[in-house]
């Protein structure tokens, strides 16, 4: 039972707390939370501004410390993980789909595209790279440079980055916030997509309920704890949710 | 404004205190050299008043030429002691005396002079030496030394040692031992003292002295004893008051430390140009990096000129702190530098360090205006930022029209060509002054220009980076290349002094080349070459006579033919060199390209001109020259021939007799020597060496000895010049490692996003270092260029002084390397910096 349960978990949580700050300016950003991420599936934390949710996906994708708890990508436990060691991780297992400044203006967006491959200097599957490419209907703007796209295609470019080394888990924060309507629904399109047809697993910040509907399941956040959690929800479910959190 | 300023300034201090180290090092040089020379310069007039303090009267032999001692007949001390109011007065013997070490070698502290003298019993008080330990020479076979050389050597009361004098070398017993005033040693030199009549002997100089010192009784005023000294002396004799004596000696070595400064100072001024280019890239950048707060100033009213202004007062606080802390540096430097000489057993006169206000003054002014003048450009750039900026992403100094940077960067570059080729083949002005501005307006040019190709070029150099480390590689070339004005700026510091650096390599090749070719054409006929190993004033330091008179005796040896060196001057007062020679043997060692007259002719005493310099005085045989000599005054001396080719390094020849009668110092300079036919050279070697046992500051030299030996004199003086041109490039690295660390800033978010998807730290730091290698790899082919050009010219226009191009290769492919290198250590720093980056910091969204 436990084994299957372990298999089926992309990254866990637990017991995390991340504490900023010393005395009076001390601010538990995490406070004992505790959440697994499925497989194959799209998961959104919501929560209001300041309540933990960037810290969270931080702590959970190696790119912060917890002050105390664990966090595992896989079986792989990062507390106890040197800085080259989890480099390596977030190279192999791990993608990323920031709000802005995704992309290596120097570098056009197949360059952008194959970055963590050519960084691990492993070879590009073509097939996957060109799977990935069409669902992403970016074919004609491969050669590219970031400046020459709009913010959606280099959000859509950001995110083919994340899917192209085949990670185990994506992790994105906010990356429809500085998109227009038209756009997000363009890339959390693609990004369902890419967790229902490519089997990706994805955890994803946002604190737009409407950006949140496109998931499987939604874990929300309130002053560092979990504080409730929907499946398979609905904008609108989101939407009552969050008014009775905010309360 | 001023508070702004302030505040900009503690801002940007990791910056600006990158930026101001180089100004720092520049005025250190600047400031270090007066404190140097200055200090220098006061303890040599106070080594003369010192030496002529209990001299109220000075008799010497009068000349116009600084090397030479004119002797005094030994009967006029005796007129002089007769003179109403002279106390008391003693004759000097001065001369050539070389102490030998315990184990053979001459002593000889970095070309310091090797006196010897004469110690004459009562006459303590006219001299500043004084016995220390022992007793004074009394006899023949008896010698004083002095402490500071006993004390180098492990020399002692009752050791004999081997001295060489102009007659040969003895043994000696050291029977005492002499300080100078309070010192032990005077600058390195070694002092010898000897009775009066060993002297005498030792010095070739019987029957003469080579000054007079004399007390006065006070009876009557020294302007009247002066007078009525001089009423008794013979004529070519004159007689001067010790200060004026003690006065004229420090102020002709003044001259010559007037010369170094000089020297040292334009190396300085090298650094100081660097130095500038790299404050004006930091400026640029830092303004570009502040545009917003620029812009927001703007915005909220402040005018353009305001704007200026504050940029100018930072320049001014940065220019003003750095030239500060420069001057304090210097200081620190020179005392370093005395402190070394101490140890390296130069005895560095002692007392306090000299810091004239004149030092201060200019090194705060090189300071202050390099400052202000490299950030005024980048000032008026921060005035153009419109207030829209603040709220628009837009960063100035964006594409301006390259073909007005074409025709600027050509334009310039085309004067300081022209004014640099009026310098080395026109004859309007100071050559060196116009040499040195017409490459100055080179470089601007080039800086100008480089931009242009800063692209392409970066793009070339690191075109194998992609296939050695992937996307790291290209990512760096890509970098190195963002920003094309900057990187050239940051190059173009290296550039100046790879070109500088360059064009010293080339003309130190060019001058081995041509050396070789020389020795080769002219000497090929010489089997052995004598010299003095002794390194100094060839118009003082020199070989024994008596080496010449005992190798003639040796029956392996065929010819002997002796040169001599010595200085005249010609009408306009000018010094020139020339070599004496031996007319009969002269042609047995040495081809001599006579092109009319002969060589026999020297002998009836006369002239041999190189034909350019007969065609420069507008002489030829049958004419005569006006020559004036140390002993005898002007001359018409007749031009007996004159010959083509370089051969000598001199263009003027005479016969020995005829140096004999007219120059003071006897000793020889160089020894020509041929081995009797069907001797072996090995043993016609032997016998050389068997004689010169008895010369130990003599060695025989081959031919191809003899290149080797003046070759690697080539490359001593290039160490120097490398050294002191080092400051340059270590300016221009810090220029690079500024730069970097400025655009790492820039690239924070960039830099965090690479972590974020999986690049090393070691990545990271691979990145940034080649980013640095490329950038620095450009500024050395810039320079390269530049300098292979500039030195090609300078070959082509001495090409008349008998100068070939030698194209260094290997050391300029060295230098390459070396810069490369020095891009590594350049961004040792930034790279750290760089892979430290923290990810969460340069992804977080404001
Ligand atoms: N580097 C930091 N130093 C101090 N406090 C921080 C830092 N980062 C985040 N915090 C604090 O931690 C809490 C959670 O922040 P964050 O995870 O960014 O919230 P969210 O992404 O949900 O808006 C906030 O109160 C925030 O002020
Ligand atoms: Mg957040």
């Amino acid at each position: 039972m436990t084994s299957t349960l372990q298999e089926t978990v992309a990254a866990r949580i637990f017991n995390g707390t991340k504490i900023y700050g010393e005395g009076h300016a001390e601010v538990r950003a995490l406070d004992d939370v505790s959440v697994e991420f499925q497989k194959g599936r799209f998961t959104a934390i919501m929560g209001p501004s300041g309540s933990g949710k960037s810290t969270l996906l931080h702590c959970i994708a190696g790119l912060d410390e917890l002050t105390s708890g664990e966090t595992f990508i896989g079986d792989v436990e990062l507390g106890s993980l040197k800085d080259r060691a989890l480099t390596l991780l977030r190279r192999e297992k791990v993608g990323f789909i920031f709000q802005a400044y995704n992309l290596i203006p120097t570098l056009s967006a197949s360059e952008n595209i194959t970055l963590p491959l050519d960084i691990a200097r492993e070879d590009i599957d073509q097939d996957w790279f060109d799977q990935v490419i069409t669902t992403i209907g970016l074919e004609n703007r491969l050669s590219h440079l970031p400046t020459e796209l709009s913010g959606g295609e280099q959000q859509r470019v950001a995110a083919a980055r994340a899917l192209v080394s085949r990670p185990e888990i994506i992790f994105a924060d906010e990356p429809s916030g500085n998109l227009d309507s038209t756009s997000a629904g363009e890339l959390l399109d693609f990004m369902k997509q890419a967790v229902t047809d490519l089997g990706q697993t994805i955890v994803m910040v946002t604190h737009d309920p409407g950006a949140a509907g496109y998931s499987d399941r939604v874990v929300f956040l309130g002053d560092g704890r979990v504080v409730g959690e929907l499946l398979e929800p609905t904008s609108d479910a989101i939407f009552d949710r969050m008014r009775e959190l905010g309360g | 404004m001023l508070k702004l300023a302030w505040k900009g300034v503690r801002a940007h201090k990791i910056r600006l205190g990158l930026t101001a180290i180089a100004i720092v090092l520049g005025v250190a040089f600047v400031s270090g050299t007066f404190v140097f020379t200055d200090t220098l310069d006061r303890a040599f007039s106070g080594l003369f008043d010192d030496i002529f303090a209990d001299v109220d009267v000075y008799v010497r032999g009068e000349t116009d030429f600084d090397s030479e001692v004119v002797p005094i007949p030994a009967s006029v001390l005796d007129d002089v002691r007769a003179v109403d109011g002279i106390e008391f007065a003693a004759g000097s013997v001065e001369g050539f005396a070389q102490i030998i070490d315990k184990d053979g070698d001459p002593i000889s502290n970095g070309g310091a002079p090797t006196f010897g003298l004469s110690w004459v019993p009562g006459a303590e008080s006219l001299t500043p030496l004084n016995i220390r330990e022992g007793r004074a020479p009394s006899q023949n076979g008896e010698v004083m030394i002095d402490l500071g050389t006993a004390e180098t050597s492990k020399l002692a009361v009752g050791d004999t040692v081997r001295i060489v004098v102009v007659a040969g070398s003895e043994e000696f017993e050291i029977v005492g031992l002499s300080g100078f005033g309070s010192s032990d040693n005077v600058l390195g030199a070694t002092i010898a003292s000897f009775d009066e009549a060993t002297a005498m002997r030792l010095f070739n100089s019987e029957g003469e002295f080579a000054s007079i010192s004399a007390s006065t009784d006070g009876t009557a005023a020294l302007s009247t004893v002066l007078d009525r000294v001089n009423d008794v002396l013979p004529s070519g004799v004159g007689a001067v008051s010790g200060a004026a004596q003690s006065e004229q000696d420090s102020s002709d070595l003044q001259e010559e430390i007037g010369f170094l400064s000089t020297a040292l100072l334009v190396f300085a001024g090298v650094g100081v140009l660097v130095g500038a280019f790299i404050i004006y890239n930091t400026f640029s950048i830092i303004i570009a990096q502040r545009t917003r707060e620029m812009a927001m100033l703007r915005a909220v009213g402040a005018t353009a000129s305001q704007v200026t202004v504050m940029i100018v007062i930072e320049a001014i606080v940065v220019g003003f702190l750095a030239s500060a802390i420069g001057i304090a540096a210097g200081v620190g430097i020179t005392w370093l530098l005395r402190t070394a000489f101490d140890a390296a057993g130069v005895g560095f006169p002692q007392g306090p360090l000299t810091i004239r206000p004149r030092t201060v003054v200019i090194g705060m002014l090189v300071g202050m205006a390099v400052t202000l003048f490299s950030a005024l450009i980048p000032a008026r750039q921060a005035a153009r930022i419109p207030p829209v900026a603040a709220i628009s992403q837009a960063t100035i100094g964006g594409p301006k029209s390259l073909t007005k940077r074409l025709v600027a960067g050509t334009i310039l570059t085309t004067i300081g060509a022209v004014i640099l080729a009026l310098g080395l083949f026109g004859s309007i002005g100071n050559a060196l002054t116009l040499v040195g501005l017409g490459a100055f307006i080179v470089f601007l040019g080039v800086t100008v220009l480089a931009p242009l190709v800063a692209r392409r070029s970066a793009r070339i150099i690191g075109a194998p980076l992609p296939t050695m480390f992937g996307v790291t590689g290209t990512l760096a070339r890509e970098n190195s290349v963002r920003r094309p004005r900057r990187t050239a700026a940051t190059a173009s510091a290296l550039m100046i002094g790879v070109a500088v650096v360059s064009v010293v390599a080339i003309l130190a090749s060019s001058l081995k080349q041509s050396v070789e070719d020389q020795v080769t054409e002219s000497f090929g006929i010489t089997d052995f070459q004598i010299e003095a190993t002794t390194f100094g004033d060839p118009a003082q330091v020199g070989l024994s006579p008596a080496i010449a008179t005992e190798l003639t005796l040796v029956p392996e040896i065929g010819v002997v033919s002796r040169t001599k060196f010595g200085i005249w001057k010609n009408e306009d007062g000018s010094d020139r060199q020339l070599i004496a020679v031996d007319p009969s043997t002269l042609e047995d060692v040495f081809v001599a390209k006579v092109q009319t007259g002969s060589v026999a002719a020297l002998a009836g005493g006369g002239v041999l001109l190189q034909v350019d310099a007969a065609k420069d005085l507008d002489v030829s045989v049958g004419s005569t020259l006006p020559m004036q000599f140390p002993l005898t005054g002007i001359e018409q001396v007749p031009v007996v021939g004159t010959f083509a080719g370089e051969g000598f390094f001199s263009s003027y020849l005479i016969s020995n007799d005829f140096y004999e009668e007219r120059y003071a110092n006897q000793l020889d300079y160089q020894l020509f020597i041929n081995i009797a036919d069907g001797v072996e050279n090995e043993s016609g070697r032997a016998a050389i060496d068997g004689v010169l046992a008895d010369f130990p500051n003599a060695e025989a030299k081959n031919l191809a000895e003899f290149i080797e030996d003046q070759k690697s004199q080539i490359d001593v003086l290039l160490v120097i010049i490398n050294a002191l041109l080092a400051l340059a490039i270590l300016i221009a690295l810090l220029g690079i490692a500024n730069t970097l660390a400025l655009s790492i800033f820039e690239r924070k978010r960039e830099l965090g996003l690479l972590r974020a998807v999986g690049m090393t730290r070691r990545q990271v730091r691979r990145m940034i270092r080649w980013e640095a290698v490329i950038t620095a790899l450009f500024g050395a082919f810039l320079g390269l260029l530049v300098g292979v050009v500039l030195g090609w010219a300078v070959v082509v226009a001495l090409e008349d002084e008998g100068l070939s191009f030698g194209f260094p290769f290997q050391l300029l492919t060295t230098y390459v390397v070396v810069a490369g290198l020095g891009g590594v250590v350049a961004s040792l720093w930034p790279s750290f910096r760089g892979a430290r980056t923290n990810v969460l910091e340069a992804i977080a969204y404001e």
